[in-house]
């Protein structure tokens, strides 16, 4: 009887801790679900250049990962139009749902992102100091007094040319050396006239030409203190006449995307590419060119008394997104890397021709070698020299959206429009776009 | 604990239920399974259609704009003169590329982040939508790809194709879903250009893959049948059964015109639904698979234990009331097996169920009418052997009496008149007592004066040479004894203790001896062995001499009968001195 009692009780027992266990081992696997949702080590950083800075991104995940195994860092390839929108969409939603820990904006736009979501962005004052980077890079990415960046490449400008094609035209090098843009017209003529090739190629919806040639003269379409500038603008009025010149001279080849613009010169259908020194690795594709290329300073406006051989185009930084979740190791990952790795820097000068814009990495034993492709050039010495000669501007938030409407300008005055008043018309509808 | 025997009720009632259990357990479960599925299938099903009706018309949106892309491409002045016209004047080409892309920036390529456009034309001519984009493939390649052959077959139509990669570097690393449109601005009938969008599979699943689940797959099929994207990546490899399936189901569904179709294979069975997506001859494919489900649901594990669980509980529930109905039965059981021991005289405690008590009541009522029935019949045995020696008492030996009658007439003719009449009378009185008295028992004091009677016949017959005296304490003459107790020894002392004329003494002392009566018949004859005597007297003879057919053999029979075995007679003799017999009877006055 009592056995039966003791039998029951036991089997009563039984079922129950059945029961428990069957919910404990429920809440168990929610729980471990929940963690790995959220892995607190991995990374993920956006870019867009695959030849470029996607592969810059890639040698500092190396490095990072030789000394930190458990983090998992993830590169993802964008088109930059891309990261723009996602950005513009989520920070202005504020849903942070598949944005990444860090992101490569360039320098025309970040301004913008700064001042609209300033709380998105990760301080990164303890991290890097201003004082270690080119002076025109730092400008665009403090707010009141605070790095938000870290300044990654240099966009100064250069005229990389074809030695053997300015040869064939009846010019040297020498010639090439301290250009005007009337002196670049007139070899271009002669290149045209004797190889049939052109001298450069322009791309009717990219006013990057007429931006280098501003920033050579200390200008912008806004002024220093970020207010539109265009209708008394003289050294646009300069670069649109020069950039007209070009044109009218015969010597462009119009391209409408990036795959053309690089098709042409590595295809030899240009004779000259002026524009930013992260060109370089695009050029350096072209094997069967090599030693057949240098680089010489940017073109100056004679015309203009402010325009130096010197300007800057493009060129970006990295930026931390705070909301994402991984700010710690993401500020972590650039310290060790982009902020003051002078061993990374030197290995990106050799695999991406990177002109670093950490003043430290000059003296890194790449920085002073020469490079074959370019004849044996030391190009990251006049790079770094030309850097120091950028004049400083302010970009302004706006860049984009005003030359969207310049390059309608632009046209307009290609196509015999008088330019005073043209500009003047875009003065007005441009500080009406940019006031919304 | 006893151990089970195999055959006890117990045993046989736990067996049968357990079985039942897990019988009812197995078919409980298969049932509801069974029938939970198809609701569940059912529901599923229904609320899928709803879910590709939204995914309908997203995809449609989604097409729609992909359409007025493709027109505006290769309904473009600027494209078809960039493509097909060679122009001399620089400025002119800027205007015609400024407009291009002006006019393709107003098309809804900018409102998607994630498509990728581009044309590829003649002689290497190509337009890149994405201005930052560079192709990853020749232009020789794309021009000969799966999707430009498609195009071109399919000429002013658009086609779709997934591929495991894109042809520029934005899209080169992951699966796309290209759409590609070709068309001819020489109408030659050969496509001289050919406008590709691409977009990457994972963006297309977006647009469904919040409505997937592990129970089911959602498959996108192009023109042709083929799986442009899936949440399963399964159906992306054509040499997969799963992948096979899929095809031969489509085709048949396609055929039959059935938007619902279920497949049995191997135990398992997949519920496909299709539909086609409105304004294009693309079809969603969803396939519902409740086995999947139903193994997170219906866990065999948890149903087995589950049910042994529960069998168990019953089980030993069962047990315990089968063992407290049992026991009154077990108790009985016991009981009647020791019923033989018991004379069957044992009754059985009366409890337990219905059954069990009445089973008890009965075995008690038979034990009952079994005792009775054999007390009677030992009464009538012990009435028939009464019956038999009041017989044998009643029956005086006619030798006895021809003699009496001859030794009186023989006294008659000595003529001593005095003598017959004495010993007439003692003859009367002895047949009065004897024959007509039918009392069984009679006082000591008659039975004195008969066994007086009898020795005044026999000295009358035989002489005076035995003596016998009669020594009664006077307060035992109204005790009652059965007839004839004494008159045997009496006898058999005159005829055997004196052979040869010898001359003796009889002496009969009664006595009382606490609750008893005592009685000695002592003579100082030859004595006999015991043995010899008890032999001797045993069988009934029919001797002249013996006054009635009772023996002294019977007398021990009688006493024992009437007074239980602590009574009796005892018999002493020894030879040349005589013989002493004691009969000890209990003290009866009625």
């Amino acid at each position: 009887m009592k056995m039966k009692k003791v039998l029951a009780i036991l089997l009563a027992g039984a079922m129950t801790i059945g029961l428990m266990a069957c919910s404990g081992s429920d809440s168990k696997e929610a729980d471990s679900k929940d963690t790995s949702a959220k892995s607190e080590d991995k990374l993920t950083i956006w870019a867009w250049d695959e030849s470029f800075n996607i592969k810059a991104a890639n040698e500092a995940k190396e490095i990072y990962a030789a000394k930190n195994p458990d983090v998992d860092v993830e590169v993802v390839t964008m088109a930059q139009d891309d990261i723009v929108a996602k950005l513009n969409t989520s920070l202005s939603s504020g849903s942070y749902d598949g944005l990444p820990d860090i992101v490569l904006i360039e320098d025309y736009r970040i301004q913008g992102y700064l001042n609209a979501y300033q709380d998105d962005f990760s301080d990164l004052s303890d991290i890097a100091s201003a004082g270690d980077f080119a002076e025109y890079k730092t400008g665009v990415n403090q707010i009141d007094g605070k790095m938000y960046g870290v300044p990654f490449d240099s966009g100064v400008a250069a005229m990389f040319y074809r030695t053997d094609l300015i040869e064939e035209a009846g010019y040297t090098q020498d010639d090439m050396n301290g250009l005007t843009w009337d002196k670049y017209i007139e070899i271009g003529k002669a290149v045209k006239e004797k190889t049939g090739k052109a001298m450069l190629t322009l791309d009717p919806s990219d006013l990057g030409q007429i931006r280098m040639m501003l920033q050579s003269a200390g200008a912008w379409y806004t002024d220093a203190d970020g207010k539109v500038d265009i209708a008394d603008n003289q050294a646009l009025k300069d670069a649109i006449t020069t950039y007209k010149n070009l044109v009218d001279a015969g010597i462009t080849k119009t391209t409408s995307d990036w795959d053309q613009f690089v098709g042409a010169f590595n295809n030899g259908e240009v004779a000259s590419v002026p524009t930013g020194c992260w060109i370089s690795p695009s050029v350096m594709k072209a094997e069967d060119q090599s030693g057949k290329w240098a680089v010489a300073a940017f073109p100056k406006m004679a015309e203009n008394a402010d325009s130096v051989n010197a300007s800057s185009i493009g060129g970006a930084g990295w930026y931390v997104l705070k909301n994402v979740g991984h700010e710690d190791t993401a500020k972590e990952f650039l310290k060790e890397t982009f902020a003051s790795n002078i061993d990374l820097m030197n290995q990106l000068a050799v695999d991406i021709n990177l002109v670093s814009t950490l003043k430290a990495s000059s003296e890194a034993e790449n920085y002073s070698k020469g490079v074959d492709f370019y004849g044996g050039q030391e190009i990251f010495g006049d790079f770094a020299e030309w850097t120091n000669e950028v004049p400083s501007v302010n970009y302004g938030e706006d860049t984009y959206a005003i030359e969207d409407m310049m390059t309608e300008a632009v046209q307009a005055i290609m196509g015999g429009a008088d330019m005073d008043k043209t500009l003047a018309d875009y003065q007005t509808q441009v500080e009406a776009a940019v006031a919304q | 604990m006893k151990k089970i025997h195999a055959n006890s009720l117990l045993f046989k009632v736990v067996g049968t239920v357990i079985i039942g259990i897990v019988i009812l357990a197995v078919l409980l479960s298969v049932v509801n399974i069974t029938i939970s599925k198809k609701v569940f299938v059912d529901n599923f099903a229904e609320s899928q259609q709803k879910i590709f009706s939204q995914i309908d018309s997203e995809f449609y949106d989604f097409y729609r704009d992909m359409t007025d892309i493709m027109s505006a491409i290769s309904g473009n002045e600027n494209m078809e003169t960039y493509l097909t016209k060679v122009q001399k004047d620089e400025t002119a080409v800027m205007e015609n590329r400024y407009l291009l892309n002006e006019q393709l920036k107003n098309s809804k390529i900018t409102d998607y982040n994630e498509i990728s456009v581009f044309i590829l034309g003649q002689d290497g001519k190509s337009y890149l939508c994405s201005k930052s984009d560079i192709f990853a493939s020749e232009k020789d390649e794309i021009w000969n790809s799966r999707v430009a052959e498609a195009a071109r077959a399919n000429m002013n139509k658009i086609i779709c194709k997934y591929e495991p990669s894109g042809f520029t570097n934005v899209m080169k690393s992951e699966p796309v879903v290209m759409m590609a449109k070709a068309w001819s601005y020489s109408n030659t009938g050969y496509a001289d250009a050919i406008a590709f969008i691409t977009i990457k599979e994972s963006d297309i699943r977006r647009m469904y893959s919040h409505f997937t689940s592990r129970t089911s797959d959602i498959v996108l099929l192009n023109q042709d049948n083929e799986v442009i994207s899936s949440d399963n990546r399964e159906f992306f490899e054509s040499g997969n059964t799963v992948y096979q399936e899929l095809d031969e189901v489509v085709a048949a569904m396609t055929g039959q015109e059935e938007d619902r179709k279920e497949i049995k294979k191997s135990g398992s069975i997949r519920t496909y639904l299709m539909q086609k997506l409105q304004s294009t001859n693309y079809k969603i494919v969803g396939i519902i698979n409740p086995d999947e489900a139903f193994k997170e649901h219906y866990n065999v594990n948890n149903l087995v234990l589950l049910t042994l669980l529960i069998s168990a509980a019953v089980v030993c529930l069962l047990i315990y009331f089968l063992r407290q109905q049992a026991k009154p039965l077990g108790v009985l059981v016991k009981a009647m097996k020791n019923s033989k021991d018991n004379d069957f005289k044992g009754h059985v405690p009366v409890e337990g169920t219905y059954e069990v008590r009445e089973v008890s009541e009965t075995y008690n009522r038979m034990v009952d009418e079994l005792d009775k029935y054999i007390t009677q019949l030992i009464r009538v045995q012990e009435d028939k052997r009464t019956a038999e020696i009041h017989a044998l008492q009643m029956q005086i030996n006619p030798h006895y009496m021809y003699n009496t009658l001859a030794s009186i007439k023989w006294l008659i003719w000595q003529g001593d008149a005095g003598k017959s009449t004495k010993v007439i009378d003692a003859f009367i009185s002895l047949l009065r007592n004897v024959i007509s008295n039918s009392d069984e028992f009679v006082t000591v004091g008659q039975e004195i004066e008969n066994l007086n009677n009898y020795v005044l016949i026999n000295q009358a017959r035989y002489g005076d040479a035995i003596k016998v005296e009669f020594f009664v304490m006077p307060q035992c003459n109204h005790y009652k004894v059965p007839k004839l107790i004494l008159q045997p020894f009496v006898e058999n002392a005159f005829f055997h203790a004196f052979p040869e004329g010898r001359t003796g003494r009889i002496q009969v002392f009664v006595k009382e001896t606490g609750g008893n009566l005592k009685f000695d018949i002592t003579d100082n004859g030859v004595g006999i062995r015991t043995e010899q005597l008890m032999a001797l007297h045993k069988k009934e003879n029919r001797k002249s001499e013996h006054f009635t057919g009772i023996g002294i053999g019977n007398v021990d029979d009688r006493i024992k009968l009437i007074y239980g075995l602590d009574y009796g007679i005892n018999i002493f003799s020894e030879e040349e001195k005589g013989t002493t017999i004691t009969l000890v009877v209990p003290k009866r006055e009625n």
